[in-house]
């Protein structure tokens, strides 16, 4: 699944008032392509995680257009385009993003639950991405219990186990070791160019890089060459 | 979706609690409240058909001495007496179509009698007032010596109680009436008039002059159709000599004016306590959608939509709201019938629990009323959360 973004804006106010407002990104052409990983560096509030979130459908813009294979992730009827998100696009977002009223094992498979797709094999699945990611004996902890790092592989789980065309995942592999780094950036490239997955990942990480197909970097909420 | 919406409960067990308690105390105020002011209502018709009389006729002194709602409240007016002499000359005024006579008596307390209570002796030949009453408790024909005893009497047919050393046995027992009827106990006229001859023996009444066969406390009249009461009352009253007449009408009246203001009072504070606590109810949701932002955030990252995730708080809602709503209306059922008799003594008014339908009838407008309220309290959440931009509450972390 190809997404593609037409000059896309967006502002944020610093106080209230309309003239005192920023870009966060700026009339940005960009798109992501099947099978690849594409890497987003930048400097932070340079606007990566903007543009991941209007990207996947999170954030509107105030200008421009964002499509999935040519649908309009923008459109009118809510129903319609959350059900789409939550089919084909999934994200681990940068910060703590779990239900705390829900133990490992049910947040790795909340995703699947809510869109009505869990399988009678989703539960061994997600055990075994679990146990492939050293959190196995945690999958009945809650998230309170958990450290940065593990939430973090907990959300990937999630993530991947949706099976959605398009993951867009922002600082991964921050808060992992060097061992885990390099687990969660394997999955990422496997799904990609074995599962023909449109990866996108923000991240700060060199080590990230190895794993890219393609490099683009953010300035100021403007696109530059890497 | 319901399983999640449980889970978030039971996940949060302090603010479900918090939830549930706003809930049933909103159900409490509604429930209990309503059957406060039903019970009051019910109260009063009660007492209306338990008393029957147009007129009721009492000695001067106790007229003099006690407050007349206390005879309908109470059932006695305590230890004055009149002659079966004054009965013949009320009984020869214009207008009467029935008349009967009652005799108070009171326990002491002390070793010869089980417990301090009032007796009523009647005569279930002339009586109008009493009987139909046992009627209705489906009572049997009362032997001499044998009681019935009011519903709040601690007595089982079959047991006895014991007055003035004599032990009566129970025959049955009454409905309740909502009023001090109910602490009483019945018996025929030759019956009391065995237990004031052994009070006086005892020393219990020296306000019992003459002979007991002679005597009676009060005279219960029924007018002729078209007399009006106020006519016989004021003519037994200019023609009767140490007798006081009242008409029961006046003194329902009385209970009813102060019930009626007594109701608009409560029912105003039970509509200022109902909206307090679904104000408070409204500013806990208010309060929890900044707490859950992140938590809905993650919802609608995995494709939750604004319907679904304003659905999962409805549902939320709506179950807190039922069992609270459920606990409340039975915790008001409890306390409600804990202290009838207390709430009673408390307002001065006749307080008889309502029938079954109206209770019923009550007890599902409150879990209505407040399975309503739940969710209309959470519906400005919940839409203020859906409405949120997912990316922007991601975005701050």
């Amino acid at each position: 699944m190809e997404i593609i973004a037409k000059g896309i804006s967006k502002r944020f106010f610093r106080k209230a008032g309309e003239s005192n407002y920023f870009f966060a990104v700026k009339e940005c052409d960009f798109s992501l392509p099947e099978a690849a990983v594409t890497i987003l560096t930048g400097h932070s509030g340079s606007g990566k995680t903007t543009l991941l979130s209007m990207l996947a459908g999170l954030l509107a813009p105030d200008a421009g257009l964002v499509s999935a294979d040519g649908r309009n992730l923008y459109g009118p009827d809510d129903r319609e385009n959350s059900a789409f998100r939550g089919r084909h696009l999934a994200v681990v977002p940068q910060g703590r993003a779990v239900l705390d009223t829900l133990n490992v094992l049910d947040n790795c498979l909340l995703g699947l639950r809510l869109a009505g797709r869990e399988a009678v094999d989703s539960i061994a699945k997600a055990e075994e991405w679990l146990d492939r990611f050293e959190i196995l004996p945690l999958r009945s902890a809650m998230p309170r219990e958990l450290s940065g790092g593990e939430l973090r592989r907990v959300m990937l789980i999630r993530a991947l186990m949706t099976e959605a065309e398009v993951l867009f995942a922002d600082e991964p592999t921050a808060d992992l070791d060097e061992e885990n780094t390099e687990k969660v950036l394997e999955a990422l490239q496997t799904a990609a160019h074995q599962q023909q997955k449109t990866i996108l990942i923000v991240t700060h990480e060199n080590e990230a890089l190895k794993i890219a197909d393609r490099v683009f970097r953010m300035n100021k909420g403007e696109i530059v060459p890497a | 979706m319901k399983r999640l919406a449980v889970k978030n409960l039971l996940g949060r067990p302090g603010r479900t609690a918090a939830l549930f308690f706003l809930v049933l105390l909103l159900s409490l105020t509604l429930c209990g409240g309503g059957l406060v002011l039903s019970s009051l209502r019910t109260g009063l018709g009660s007492l209306e058909n338990r008393l029957g009389a147009d007129v009721i006729v009492m000695p001067a002194k106790a007229a003099l001495k006690t407050d007349l709602d206390t005879l309908f409240l109470q059932g006695t007016i305590g230890p004055y007496y009149m002659n079966m002499s004054t009965v013949d000359k009320i009984a020869k005024t214009e207008g009467i179509s029935r008349l009967s006579t009652q005799i108070f008596l009171s326990s002491m307390r002390a070793s010869c009698c089980s417990i301090p209570i009032q007796v009523i002796g009647f005569d279930p030949e002339s009586d109008f007032t009493v009987s139909s009453w046992l009627k209705e408790s489906r009572q049997g024909s009362l032997d001499e010596g044998r009681l019935l005893v009011g519903s709040r009497v601690n007595a089982n047919p079959g047991e006895s109680i014991k007055l003035y050393n004599i032990s009566c046995p129970v025959a049955g027992q009454l409905q309740p009436t909502g009023t001090g009827l109910d602490t009483a106990v019945y018996c025929t006229l030759p019956t009391i008039r065995t237990l004031m001859t052994a009070a006086e023996d005892l020393g219990g009444y020296s306000s019992i002059s003459g002979d007991p066969s002679e005597t009676v406390s009060a005279v219960y009249i029924k007018v002729k159709e078209g007399v009006d009461p106020k006519d016989v009352a004021d003519s037994i009253n200019v023609h009767v000599r140490k007798v006081k007449a009242v008409q029961t009408r006046s003194v329902i009246t009385t209970v009813a004016d102060s019930l009626s203001g007594l109701e608009r009072i409560l029912t105003l504070l039970i509509i200022a306590a109902a909206v307090l606590v679904w104000l408070v109810l409204f500013a806990a949701f208010t309060l929890m959608t900044g707490e859950r932002k992140k938590e809905f955030a993650t919802l609608r990252l995995c494709g939750l939509s604004r319907g679904r995730l304003a659905g999962l708080v409805f549902r939320e809602a709506a179950i807190v709201s039922l069992l609270g709503s459920a606990a409340g209306v039975g915790l008001s059922f409890l306390l409600v019938h804990a202290f009838s008799g207390a709430l009673g003594n408390a307002l001065g008014l006749p307080f008889l629990l309502p029938s079954a339908g109206t209770a019923a009838t009550l007890a599902l407008a409150a879990l209505f009323g407040c399975l309503l309220a739940g969710p209309l309290a959470a519906a400005v959440s919940a839409r203020k959360l859906s409405r949120a931009d997912t990316g922007l509450i991601l975005r701050e972390g």
